[in-house]
């Protein structure tokens, strides 16, 4: 579809503002490309960590079923779990802040807390418990630990990705809306003022042309 | 020599030995499914608590349940048949289960557990039967519910002073480590009732239990960082080691000056079978603390083993702790081949979590 002109008095000046618009609007798209090439790299970097983060997740997730498989074999699986819903509860947080990231952007910072409450009490009765039971508690702690890392990894995915969306919208208005819309818009001011001029040569030629045959009337 | 306490259990004892399952055919259940597990145990001497409890497929519990109603059966069978303070001292190690019956419970009840479910935990033998634990779950909203229908036992007493002194709140800690104090009191109290041989043998097998657990809960404390007084409050009282060596042994940063210092204790060094025990950790110093732990769990055994053949002329009390620790082993065994079997874990996974006789 044909860019649509925008309305504008045909003349020289207008001319000059709408290519002077037009080198602007070039200029800005180039840098928001470059805004986005950043985030994209970003993005990319900010991906490799989440993967990274995902794959430690599981891992450790794995590591704690191990271990609580292990000390259900060793204790019988009721055992495990009465000893597993009878301990006292750890009490954890997270606490939530901001960040200036790449570009400004205000990045989320989720921050682990775990409430000292419990932390030097034994959470189950040691004379009877497996150490595997107690491993796989810890891991379940590391675990959250990066799931908490992960949400916020995942929180600046999602912030980033929300501007690299509003940036290419962007560019994509420039480069497809308003730069065709100032290049119909000079292309008619151009032939406009060209038309202009042709006519103007014309009316000089004319008015040569009479001057010319009263002069010879004179003589 | 046959003392006449022997008379009738031995010849139980020994039966009971010869229905303990062959270790290879333990190991080689490892990794078999649940179905190929029922098929074995129906012809082993587990046949009719298995028939019993009919287990369904892919459910260890009611296996687990069948498992324990064996293990309480033979406890049942060696108290009717034994007499004077071997008697008491069965009576006394049926304490250790009483008291297991009474923390599940205790955690059944805390963690709002399905009584069905925590019923099948229950080991049938002693003061506690299932249709009574089944009673105290059904009427019991709070731990202070179950210990007020436990007041006609010798443990509701316990219980209730230690809740009120302690003001454990919501934590079973306190009250699992009371029960745990007050059986191994009773078992000490019994054991310096035996005489002659059976004393030492009592003394040797029962007592490393306990120090073994000691010590894990002094190795694991220190570990964890938990307080030197806190760690006091949970140590089982010790048949050998001294108040004054276990608070010695607290201030030890590391294992092996740890288990340096419990080697020159005069209680160890004056007795050859624990220096003997506890020289033997010394060799397993770089192994991690859960390895060490399993060569701790073994040293009851291990020892009663020795003394079983140290005293091998004559019947003693070493041949009925032998097979009780054999027969726990077995069903300890079993019971994590059946639990890996649930959990899909590979066979020789399973097998490094066995306790085999050539480990002991």
């Amino acid at each position: 579809m044909p860019a649509k002109k925008m309305e504008v008095h045909p003349t020289r000046r207008e001319l000059i503002r709408l290519k002077r618009r037009k080198s602007l609007a070039e200029g800005i798209a180039d840098i928001l490309q470059k805004d986005l090439e950043t985030l994209i790299i970003t993005l990319i970097e900010f991906r490799k960590k989440a993967h990274m983060c995902r794959d430690r997740l599981f891992e450790k997730i794995d590591q704690a079923y191990s271990s609580f498989f292990k000390a259900e074999m060793i204790t019988g699986s009721i055992t495990a779990k009465e000893l597993s819903l009878v301990a006292p509860i750890k009490e954890f947080n997270v606490e939530t802040s901001t960040t200036k990231g790449v570009l400004g952007l205000p990045f989320s910072v989720f921050n682990f807390v775990v409430g000292d409450t419990v932390t030097k009490k034994p959470r189950f009765n040691i004379a009877e418990t497996p150490l595997q039971l107690d491993e796989a508690a810890t891991k379940i702690e590391e675990s959250i630990r990066f799931i908490v890392k992960l949400a916020e990894l995942t929180a600046t995915i999602r912030e980033i990705l929300e501007l690299i969306s509003i940036k290419r919208r962007q560019i994509n208005r420039i480069r497809f809306k308003i730069i065709p819309q100032l290049d119909a818009t000079i292309r008619y001011v151009e032939l406009i003022l060209e038309e202009i001029e042709r006519q103007d040569a014309i009316r000089v030629r004319v008015l040569q042309r009479k001057r010319k045959e009263r002069s010879i009337k004179t003589i | 020599m046959k003392p006449l306490k022997y008379n009738e259990i031995m010849p139980k004892v020994a039966l009971e030995k010869l229905k303990l399952m062959e270790e290879q055919k333990l190991v080689d259940l490892a990794g078999k499914n649940l179905v190929e597990i029922h098929c074995a145990l129906m012809e082993s001497s587990y046949k009719e608590e298995i028939v019993r409890v009919l287990p369904r497929e892919n459910d260890s519990i009611p296996f687990e349940e069948a498992l324990l109603e064996n293990y309480a059966k033979t406890l049942k069978n060696l108290e009717n048949f034994s007499s004077g303070d071997l008697k008491k001292l069965i009576g006394a190690i049926i304490g250790k289960i009483e008291i297991s019956n009474i923390k599940t419970l205790l955690r059944a009840t805390k963690a709002k557990m399905n009584p069905d479910e925590a019923k099948s935990n229950i080991i049938p033998v002693g003061i506690l039967n299932k249709d009574r634990c089944q009673d105290i779950l059904s009427n019991s909203k709070t731990i202070g519910d179950v210990i007020e229908q436990l007041f006609d036992t010798k443990y509701g007493v316990i219980l209730q002073k230690t809740l009120s002194d302690s003001n454990a709140g919501d934590n079973l800690l306190p009250l699992e480590s009371a029960l745990d104090q007050a059986v191994y009191q009773k078992i000490q109290k019994v054991v310096e009732k035996f005489k002659g041989s059976d004393k030492l043998i009592a003394k040797n097998v029962l007592g490393i239990e306990v120090e073994t657990k000691n010590i894990k809960i002094i190795l694991r404390g220190i570990a964890k960082g938990i307080s030197k007084d806190l760690i006091k409050k949970y140590l089982l009282p010790s048949f050998f080691i001294s108040d004054q060596t276990v608070t010695n042994l607290l201030d030890k940063a590391d294992i092996k000056n740890f288990m340096e210092y419990l080697l020159s204790s005069k209680e160890i060094a004056n007795n050859p079978t624990l220096k003997r025990v506890f020289s033997q950790f010394l060799e397993n110093l770089g192994k991690p603390l859960n390895q060490i732990e399993e060569i701790l769990e073994k040293a009851s055994l291990k020892v009663s083993l020795e003394m079983q053949k140290k005293f091998l002329k004559y019947y003693n009390v070493s041949y009925v702790l032998v097979l009780l620790n054999l027969k726990w082993i077995e069903i300890k065994n079993l019971r994590s081949i059946i639990v890996g079997s649930k959990r899909k874990i590979n066979a020789s996974e399973i097998k490094s979590i066995l306790t085999l006789q050539n480990n002991y």
